[in-house]
């Protein structure tokens, strides 16, 4: 691979971007706490813009970037070539970067106030949606180049089962192709003709039901690359195995498969679907966490083998003997354990029933705040730690601040999201800018909301040690040590594959029916019913 | 890094994960109880929406 071949450039472009933007969006999210707990004036224009532009840039702007970069990366070093059809990624990398702008337009002009949901009939500025299509066909240049680079890869290499970290960014891509289907119809053919007065009314139901589309996989969308760094770099970093490529492949299908017709629980309360398709959806929603327990178990084992090697005994001695100053290590362990709290108030808000006893409270951004910023994003920080010494050459700044940084993430965002689950099910609602409740009601949340206020700015705080030690890590002179990027070796690894844990075809088709049951009735029932809310199916 | 010879480094790879399933049946432990805690001492608790 020439100088010019390499994915260096494309991937600090991508990564960058997501990291100005995450201290940006991190910076909010200290000024949201400060707010909701009082602590500044209450200024009910500034907190809502502030929460859109804070989830937008979290929940698309960091991820897509990082996700797109991190992908570029992956797929040159483990195919051994460059990044195929460099002018469409930088393509796609412009086209991104002049959506974001539109939306930040869009809120910087007070003219973005719809959180950062898709939900009419809040409506933004009409480039605030065109931004936003923008985002999404950069994004799928990736999405191409991500699909395009395997398929030559396995004619090259016939028989051959694909790199792992290939196979996973394919399934990722994949599910991003999948997913955006759902806002990008509801985008197109609804929000934008609306913000521009081309249409007077939409159908707010078909609205939601679009956006419940989009709405969970694309959480799985934003896990899969921290996913990706437990199965293949945590094993490698702490000098252990990937206990099976095979299960991890598994892993990665159930997640395209089952994260993807499940978006009605997040409607369990909204009257236009019947209850049982959201029953469908509910059950749906359960199975997601059958990959995620392989995924647990796979990981665990993976640094059992490596505490295990390192002369670990017992039946808990190999945890003590794991790199704890290793960055990837370290959080991978924090991620894992946010994940089974998060994954704890997953179920409740996936319950038919006990949903209605947290929905719309507190308790759903504890939930998700600890599934992205606790499980997801740390593990993006991982990776960029973890990236930066091959890509820049020069040895990462700070080890000791990274792996402070990772406390102060791992600390911040219990501190943060605990209360939340509390005051949650003391019915706060979330999202509100002021609490213009009866001061007895309210008292109880107050403790928990400086709580909330000091895990949010420990969150801060981390935020600008990472983009510090990264910054640095620019500036440092000793070169690296390290060579390249390295993926971690299976305990067995596969020499043969059997062709649908080597490729997507097969999945594409299922997900096609799959898809066609969850979602065909629920979405034609818009055009075919005269008169709302008749029940197909349901009481 | 321990010194291992290969048939101490072949059992560890071949050998079965216990301190996994040991973590894994303990996190369900711990998941079990907190769900019937929250559903019978809150949910159920709580009666219908009046």
């Amino acid at each position: 691979m020439s100088e010019s071949d390499k994915p260096d450039t494309l991937t600090l472009s991508h990564m960058w971007v997501a990291l100005a933007t995450f201290l940006l969006a991190s910076i909010l999210g200290a000024y949201q706490v400060l707010e909701r707990a009082e602590l500044v004036p209450v200024w009910a224009e500034g907190y809502y813009t502030s929460v859109t532009a804070h989830g937008v840039i979290m929940a698309y702007v960091l991820t897509t970037f990082f996700i797109a970069g991190f992908g570029y990366y992956c797929a040159s070093v483990s195919l051994e070539r460059p990044v195929w059809n460099r002018p469409l990624a930088w393509g796609g990398f412009w086209t991104m970067l002049v959506g974001v702008l539109m939306v930040v337009y869009a809120l910087v002009t007070g003219q973005g106030m719809v959180l950062y949901t898709f939900y009419p009939p809040l409506t933004a500025h009409w480039t605030f949606y065109v931004g936003a299509a923008l985002l999404v066909v950069g994004s799928i240049a990736w999405v191409v180049i991500m699909l395009v680079m395997p398929i030559q890869w396995k004619r090259e290499n016939r028989g051959q089962p694909l790199p792992l970290i290939m196979f996973s960014t394919a399934a990722n891509a994949t599910l991003w192709l999948w997913t955006l289907i759902g806002v990008a119809v509801e985008v197109v053919f609804m929000l934008i003709p609306l913000s521009l007065g081309l249409v007077d009314t939409v159908d707010v139901g078909l609205a939601r039901t679009l956006f419940a589309w989009t709405l969970h996989p694309i959480v799985y969308f934003w896990l899969i690359p921290a996913y990706q760094a437990m199965y293949m770099f945590v094993p490698r970093v702490a000098g252990g195995r990937l206990f099976s490529d095979e299960m991890a492949r598994v892993a990665f299908i159930m997640l395209l498969i089952f994260s993807l017709p499940i978006g009605f629980h997040h409607l369990y309360v909204d009257p236009f679907q019947a209850a049982g398709w959201k029953l469908f959806h509910g059950f749906g929603t359960f199975m997601v966490a059958i990959p995620t327990l392989i995924t647990g178990f796979t990981v665990i084992a993976g640094m059992e083998i490596a505490g295990r090697l390192r002369g670990g005994k017992g039946l808990f001695g190999w945890v003590r003997a794991l790199p704890w100053h290793e960055p990837m290590v370290l959080a991978a362990a924090f991620a894992l354990l946010m994940l089974t709290i998060g994954g704890f108030g997953g179920v409740v808000n996936a319950s038919y029933g006990m949903n209605t006893m947290v929905h719309n409270t507190m308790w759903v951004p504890a939930h998700f705040h600890l599934i992205f910023a606790g499980t997801t994003i740390i593990m993006y920080f991982a990776i960029a730690y973890h990236l930066w010494p091959k890509i820049t050459g020069r040895e990462l700044f700070s080890r000791r601040l990274a792996n402070t940084q990772l406390w102060l993430w791992f600390i911040g965002t219990l501190v943060l999201t605990l209360p939340w689950h509390y005051v949650g099910l003391l019915g706060m609602p979330r999202r509100t800018a002021v609490m213009l409740y009866d001061a007895e009601f309210v008292a109880p949340w107050q403790p928990s909301m400086l709580l909330m206020a000091f895990g949010g700015i420990l969150m801060t705080l981390s935020a600008v040690l990472l983009v510090y030690n990264l910054v640095m890590t620019h500036r440092v002179r000793t070169a690296v040590a390290e060579g390249a990027l390295e993926f971690a070796e299976a305990v067995h690894p596969p020499l043969k594959l059997p062709k649908p844990l080597n490729g997507f075809a097969l999945w594409n088709w299922i997900l096609l029916v799959y898809m066609a049951a969850g979602f065909g009735y629920p979405l034609a029932q818009f055009f075919v019913m005269d008169v709302q809310p008749a029940m197909a199916w349901g009481w | 890094m321990n010194d291992l010879s290969p048939e101490q480094e072949k059992a560890i790879l071949e050998g079965p994960p216990r301190g996994t399933f040991a973590v894994l049946i303990l996190y369900a432990l711990i998941f079990a109880v907190a769900w019937l805690a929250l559903y019978f001492g809150r949910f159920l608790a709580h009666g219908p929406v009046s």
